[in-house]
């Protein structure tokens, strides 16, 4: 099956590695990406509704809004907009808490460590793709 | 002693208030009170009243009964019991209940009460300094955590982020594309550099001394100028110094610079994209012993509701550029290490100027 991914993170570098990752799974139909995180949930607010499923990777630590704030507020979303996308939370951080935070909430569906290989991001989206018979 | 000692004796003895005063009153400035609620009044307006003195003997309660209620309300002062009836029990009291730190037996010499306010400051002024102390290592506890935090986002994100750059242009065969990695790598490798840059800006302020030194704000502004001319050209940017200096100047020049370039760094960055007539300009007056650093530009603006928070170390408010957080948090450092004052006046989309005030050293 075929995803379209939409990226959220502050580093130009790691937007860019991001993508080639996405690239490399060969799942993608396409990318969207964005520097912070208040463009991101613009867009997801203002997408109509479709039956395709988008992945969001979305990088933790950013300044102004950082991904905490985001899942706040995603997570108040209607239910038929969030239905549309899975989040994969990316962080560089060491810190336990902030993983199982992040973790914490319902449309997160995984997180990966920086640096992290697309074999990796293969298997966390293996939950989806499983999940819609694939 | 520059500053007189303040103490206050409570006693339902008007007689032994007025003879304390009378005796004492030239070293020292004293507060009298005939019964418990006065002398709370005191303690209330003056929380800089180092020794209470209080009589044993007093009609409405006793004076261990007073110290064990002040020492929750007012526990700096140090506390003194005075009493004739010098029994076991009372003294038992006065030291497991009132937390005395002397007792002086009635009537009293004054010798003996003169050497009670001196021990007595001396153990004030240890404890005080200790909780200054103990103030000063919480705040570099707190400083020290975050730092801990960052380490793992401000320096290992662009680490990572270049070692999967690495990865990537390993695995490539287009010169180009790594050609486009490397310049992304590039960036990563700068950002990094001034973290760490402004890291050392950091520890210096906070561990260096300052050096006194006679300044002129034209040579400084010399330096000034040089590294940010070639900015503004290339990013067609309106420059503008201006220096006022008549009457010497003595400051440390090393803090001067990081507030200057940090100020000026920042105006220059916080740009409007494609806007025209973009403006930075650096006022600099000396006048009556200040000297006023005003730099101003027409950019991006802070958004209101950040205004209080940009001085925090770590604090970032915008998405649109890369910052360390420790930009401003240096400056306000220098500026308060300096005796200075520092103020913000900034509308969202037009512009911001930070205004410094520096006394002469």
């Amino acid at each position: 099956m075929k995803l379209s991914f939409i990226i959220i993170d502050d580093r130009e570098l790691d937007c860019y590695i991001a993508e080639k990752i996405i690239q490399k799974t060969g799942l993608s139909t396409d990318n969207k990406i964005f520097y912070d995180a208040f463009s991101g949930l613009n867009f997801i607010k203002n997408t109509p509704v479709t039956d395709s499923i988008i992945i969001v990777l979305l990088d933790i630590m950013m300044p102004v809004m950082n991904g905490f704030q985001f899942m706040e507020a995603f997570e108040k979303l209607p239910e038929e907009i969030k239905n549309n996308y899975r989040i994969v939370a990316i962080t560089t951080s060491l810190n336990k808490n902030d993983i199982s935070e992040i973790s914490s909430y319902k449309s997160v569906i995984g997180v990966l460590k920086k640096p992290y290989p697309s074999e990796a991001l293969v298997k966390v989206l293996q939950i989806i793709t499983g999940d819609l018979g694939q | 002693m520059s500053e007189k000692i303040k103490i206050l004796y409570l006693d339902d003895e008007l007689n032994n208030l007025i003879g304390f005063k009378a005796s004492l009153r030239l070293d020292y400035i004293i507060y009298t009170a005939q019964n418990s609620t006065e002398a709370l009044a005191y303690l209330d307006k003056n929380p800089d009243i180092r020794v209470i003195f209080c009589d044993q003997r007093m009609p409405e309660k006793t004076g261990v009964e007073f110290f064990e209620e002040v020492r929750s309300i007012h526990p700096h002062p140090i506390r003194i019991l005075l009493t004739a009836y010098a029994d076991i029990e009372s003294v038992i009291d006065a030291i497991n209940r009132g937390n005395v730190f002397r007792y002086v037996k009635k009537p009293w010499l004054d010798t003996d009460i003169i050497s009670a306010i001196e021990e007595s400051n001396k153990f004030y002024l240890a404890n005080s300094m200790l909780s200054m102390k103990n103030e000063e290592l919480r705040k570099a506890y707190l400083e020290l955590d975050k730092f801990a935090y960052s380490v793992s986002h401000d320096i290992r994100g662009p680490l990572v982020g270049i070692s999967g750059g690495v990865d990537l242009a390993l695995q490539s065969n287009n010169i180009d594309e790594i050609k486009e990695i490397l310049l992304l790598m590039e960036k990563s490798v700068t950002k990094l550099d001034t973290f760490i840059l402004s890291m050392h800006d950091y520890y210096s302020l906070e561990r260096g001394e300052l050096k006194i030194t006679a300044i002129d704000f034209n040579e400084v502004v010399k330096e000034t100028e040089a590294i940010f001319a070639i900015y503004a050209k290339t990013a067609q940017i309106d420059f503008k110094i201006n220096v006022r200096q008549n009457e010497p100047f003595w400051s440390d020049v090393i803090s001067i610079n990081l507030i200057i370039n940090n100020l000026l760094t920042n105006a220059f960055k916080y740009q409007r994209k494609g806007a025209d007539n973009k403006k930075v300009t650096l006022d600099i007056e000396v006048f009556r012993g200040s000297v006023t650093i005003a730099v101003g530009d027409n950019g991006t603006g802070i958004e209101g509701k950040y205004i209080d928070e940009i001085f925090n170390l770590f604090f970032r408010a915008s998405i649109q550029e890369s910052g360390s957080g420790l930009g401003l948090f240096n400056v306000k450092s220098s500026v308060l290490k300096l005796n200075g004052t520092i103020d913000v006046n900034s509308v969202l989309d037009e512009g911001t100027t930070f205004t410094v005030v520096i006394p002469h050293k």
